[in-house]
This record gives structure tokens, C-alpha cells and sequence, in this order.
């Protein structure tokens, strides 16, 4: 999933985000169908990240729903120079950490049966063959397994960097910390990723 | 993650070191020999170097690349990073159960609804209060220059007493509905709960502390361990799953019958002594019970 959607078309972004902008505004002033064009224009990506870092589709749909309801609560002081995505991201990553801690505080719950109840969708099936596929499946499913038992920030970063496709800059703003910060997180959640997956990117290299 | 290949560069300065012996170690910042420490330096820019974000320039690029290009160690160790990367890259995006923007705007113009009714002080306006607003986690500038439009909607509003004591971030509407569901839930459910736990504790406490309570425990006891082991005899007959319902309700009836004689040795201070505790047990679940729906309600 792309954060912004037309890539590489500098006037088409600039159009996008003047659209935001222009959403936000009509929304301000009582229209609340501009405001179901901008949770239908980003609901998506909010969903991506909040099913990347609490591994359920239930818990993400919750996650989805809060972040437009506390965004909309919030449109007021939404800093019109920022992207609104960005700002989105923001809240639903506060909302995603808040999630986790309160989690724990509860005893979490087995990552393996989280893993059961969210599907990861099937795979293009098109190129290759069902057992190319399936290992391609596992092989995700253990990546994803991988993600889940990062620490919260570094899930975090990770997956707004190699997921969400965001930028270091962005991340820092979603986050509100420092770009050397980000990029200490993302080398660390990297170098606990290689440990943990190993076997498979051995795994990988032999069949190459 | 795409990198052009490296390029010959003659001018390699500081990465101008011979190509390591193959087979000698090259565990970064361990070094003492200046291999190493070049190593070291090397592998200390590769994250750099795979972000691509222009951090690096372009003649230490290719200083880099040239060492990857002798070094087998620094080469296989930017080979596994990048294969992370591919990896966690070809992630495909999830696929949403549903789409959420209707649900989202029912929940938006529900709490505008609950919100007209009950507060007559509040606009139809759908935002939180500018002090709510500051509070949100997320927002970090609050305050800060906004639109005319929703400066103009600022000064509209009416701030609302005692939402700064409810949980940050949520819409005034959410707080006012919550604030009613609380207030139902403590003036109703509470008595309810209350009356029924001292009723309970007190009905346990008479059957433990009077002497006809004492026999007719006992007695009950005794009746329900021997009905216990009646139907599972009866079960015992039924093939496959009843000897399993047999063998649970035999156990069952085992545990009656402990009961049963643990009872009757204790005598009448010990069983006072556990009337008490099973009282205030009692009670006490019930509170807990009691604060866990109300949390439960108020999404805390």
C-alpha cells in the first residue's frame, strides 16, 4: 500500500493533497460528506497499519473506526501545512501503542491465535504455481510473525518505512521524533528482524 | 531498493585496502588489524547506503560499493540486508473486511444526535472543545494556525464544564452519552448488585453459621454428590462421549464427598471462620464484577 497514491506525478499530488485540504475545509464547515471522502480516500491505509501491528482484522477495523472518529473530534487543529495522511498516521499510531500497552496490562493474548483470526489475502496466483504459492504464503506468514514480536516502536517504524512505503522524514513527523532517531530504530528493528528470520533468508539464498 | 552496480574507481582513499584473506573474520567493531576496522567502518554505512535517501554521496557510494565488490563478508552481510528489506517489502497490502466509511459516519451522526438532545449549550458543530483538542495525544499544535473557517467555528463554541475530567481525546458527544450511561449505571445497577451481594453473603452466611444451616448443607451435599454419581452411571451406558461426562461427573461427586468430610471434621469455629471468607469472597466478586462492566461501558 502506497501512502501516496499516484506516485512520481508531481502535479497529480499536488492536486490530491489541495483536495485534502479543500475536504478539511468544507468539513469544518458542517459538511460531513467531504469528511466521508477523506476516511474513504484513506481508510485503507489506516487499516493496513493498525492490521500490520495488532495482527488482527477485528482490532484493526476498531482501530480504523476510532482514528477517523478522533480525527474528525480533532479537525479543528489540524495544521492545514502538514498532509493530512501524515496527521491520520499519527493518530492511529498513538492509538495502535495505546492498544498494545493496554494489552499487556491484560495479559496479552497468543500471538498465534491473533494470526488465526486475520486472513492474510491470497496471493497473486496468476504467475506461479499452488506450491510456489503456498511457500510464498508461509513465508509471509512468518514474516508478519516476525513483525508482531517487535517492540512497539520498532514495529512501528518498520512498517510505516517497508510497508507503508513512508519516507524517514514523514515517519519522524508522524511520530514526532527525531529522523536519527527513526533511523536508529529502523537499523535495530532490522538487525532483530535478520535474527529472528534467519533460517528463511538462508533459506533464500540457497534456493538462489 | 535498487543500487547501481559499482563502478571502477581508482581513487578509493580511505576503502583503498586490500581485499580481506578469504576466510578471516569480519565481525564488525571487533578489529584491531585495519582490515577490519575498515570492515567495521563499511558495514557502520550500509543501512545508509540502503535507505538510498542521498545521506551518502556519491563518490563514498562508490568507495563503498568497490569494497563490497572485494570484501565477501561486507558483500554477504548488504546482500542480507537487502533481502530483509525485499522481504518485508513484498508484503502485499490487506485487503479491508468491509468498507468502514458508512459505519464511521453513523457513528459520527449518532453522537451529533445524542449531542443535540442533550446539550442544548453545545452548536450542532461536530468538534471536541479546543481544550479537548489540545489534549489529543496526536495533536502537537494545537492552536497553531488554522483555516479562517475553523477559526470561526472556535469561536463558536461553548466550553463545556467537567470534560477536562473525562478520558482525553474523545469527542464531547462520546463524554456526555458516557457521563449518562454512568450515572443510569450507578444509580440502578449498583443497588441492584449491592442488595443482591449482601443478600447472597448473608444467605451463605446463614447456612454455614446455624446449626440447621450446617445440617442441611450437609445434607445437600451428601444429595448432590450421590445424585452426581447416579447420572454418571447412567452416562457410563451411553458409547464414546458418555464415559468421558461419566468420568467428569464421577469426579465431581469425588470432590462433593471431600467436601462433605472436610465439613464435618472442621467443626463449628472453623466453619464460622469460612462462612466469613466465603461472605466477604462473595462481595467481594461482586464489586469487582461490578467495576469491570462499568469500565467495560465507559471503553476504559
Amino acid at each position: 500500500m502506497k501512502a501516496l497514491a499516484f506516485k512520481g506525478e508531481t502535479r497529480t499530488i499536488t492536486l490530491v493533497e489541495q483536495t485534502d485540504a479543500e475536504l478539511v475545509r468544507q468539513t469544518l464547515c458542517g459538511n460531513t460528506a467531504a469528511y466521508n471522502s477523506l476516511v474513504q480516500r484513506y481508510q485503507r491505509q489506516v487499516y493496513n497499519l493498525a492490521y500490520r501491528m495488532l495482527g488482527n482484522a477485528e482490532d484493526a477495523g476498531d482501530l480504523v473506526q476510532e482514528t477517523f472518529l478522533r480525527a474528525y473530534g480533532a479537525l479543528a487543529s489540524f495544521r492545514q501545512d502538514a498532509s493530512f495522511l501524515t496527521w491520520l498516521y499519527k493518530i492511529a499510531s498513538n492509538l495502535c501503542i495505546d492498544q498494545l500497552r493496554s494489552r499487556k496490562a491484560k495479559g496479552a493474548l497468543s500471538l498465534d491465535v491473533e494470526l488465526e483470526e486475520g486472513r492474510e489475502p491470497a496471493a497473486d496466483t496468476r504467475v506461479c504455481g499452488p506450491e510456489a504459492t503456498a511457500v510464498r504464503g508461509a513465508v509471509q506468514d512468518v514474516v508478519q510473525r516476525a513483525i508482531l514480536n517487535l517492540p512497539e516502536r520498532y514495529r512501528l517504524v518498520v512498517v510505516m518505512r517497508h510497508l507503508q512505503d513512508m519516507s524517514v522524514d514523514e515517519i519522524a513527523r508522524a511520530l514526532d521524533m527525531p529522523t536519527g532517531t527513526v533511523k536508529t530504530h529502523l537499523f535495530r528493528a532490522r538487525e532483530m528482524l535478520r535474527e529472528r528470520l534467519c533460517p528463511v533468508l538462508e533459506m533464500e539464498t540457497d534456493g538462489k | 531498493m535498487e543500487h547501481t552496480p559499482p563502478e571502477e574507481n581508482q581513487g578509493w582513499g580511505a576503502y583503498a585496502t586490500p581485499p580481506p584473506v578469504p576466510g578471516q573474520q569480519h565481525t564488525p567493531y571487533s578489529g584491531l588489524t585495519p582490515e577490519m576496522s575498515l570492515c567495521a567502518r563499511v558495514r557502520e554505512r550500509l543501512p545508509a547506503l540502503l535507505e538510498n535517501d542521498g545521506e551518502i554521496r556519491p563518490e563514498l557510494a562508490a568507495q563503498i560499493y568497490a569494497h563490497l565488490a572485494a570484501c565477501p563478508g561486507c558483500a554477504q552481510e548488504f546482500d542480507q540486508q537487502q533481502r530483509l528489506v525485499a522481504m518485508l517489502e513484498a508484503l502485499p497490502p490487506v485487503e479491508m473486511p468491509m468498507d468502514f466509511s458508512r459505519l464511521i459516519m453513523q457513528r459520527i451522526q449518532g453522537n451529533q444526535a445524542v449531542s443535540d438532545t442533550a446539550q442544548e449549550s453545545l452548536t450542532a458543530r461536530p468538534f471536541a472543545s479546543p481544550s479537548s483538542a489540545s489534549s489529543e495525544g496526536a495533536q502537537t499544535h494545537a492552536g497553531s494556525e488554522v483555516g479562517q473557517q475553523a477559526e470561526a467555528v472556535i469561536q463558536q463554541r461553548t466550553p463545556v464544564k467537567g470534560t477536562k475530567t473525562l478520558p482525553k481525546g474523545l469527542l464531547l458527544e462520546q463524554k456526555v452519552t458516557r457521563t449518562k450511561e454512568l450515572v443510569s449505571l450507578t444509580s440502578t445497577r449498583l443497588l441492584e448488585r449491592l442488595t443482591l451481594a449482601s443478600l447472597l453473603s448473608a444467605l451463605i452466611a446463614f447456612f454455614l453459621m446455624s446449626g440447621w444451616g450446617r445440617q442441611m448443607f450437609g445434607a445437600n451435599v451428601d444429595g448432590v454428590a450421590s445424585w452426581l454419581a447416579q447420572i454418571g452411571d447412567v452416562l457410563r451406558r451411553i458409547p464414546l462421549l458418555g464415559a468421558l461426562f461419566a468420568a467428569i461427573l464421577l469426579g465431581l461427586s469425588q470432590v462433593a464427598e471431600m467436601i462433605r468430610e472436610t465439613y464435618r471434621s472442621l467443626g463449628a469455629t472453623a466453619a464460622n471462620g469460612l462462612a466469613l471468607d466465603v461472605a466477604l469472597c462473595a462481595a467481594a466478586y461482586y464489586f469487582l464484577a461490578l467495576r469491570r462492566q462499568r469500565g467495560q461501558r465507559l471503553g476504559v
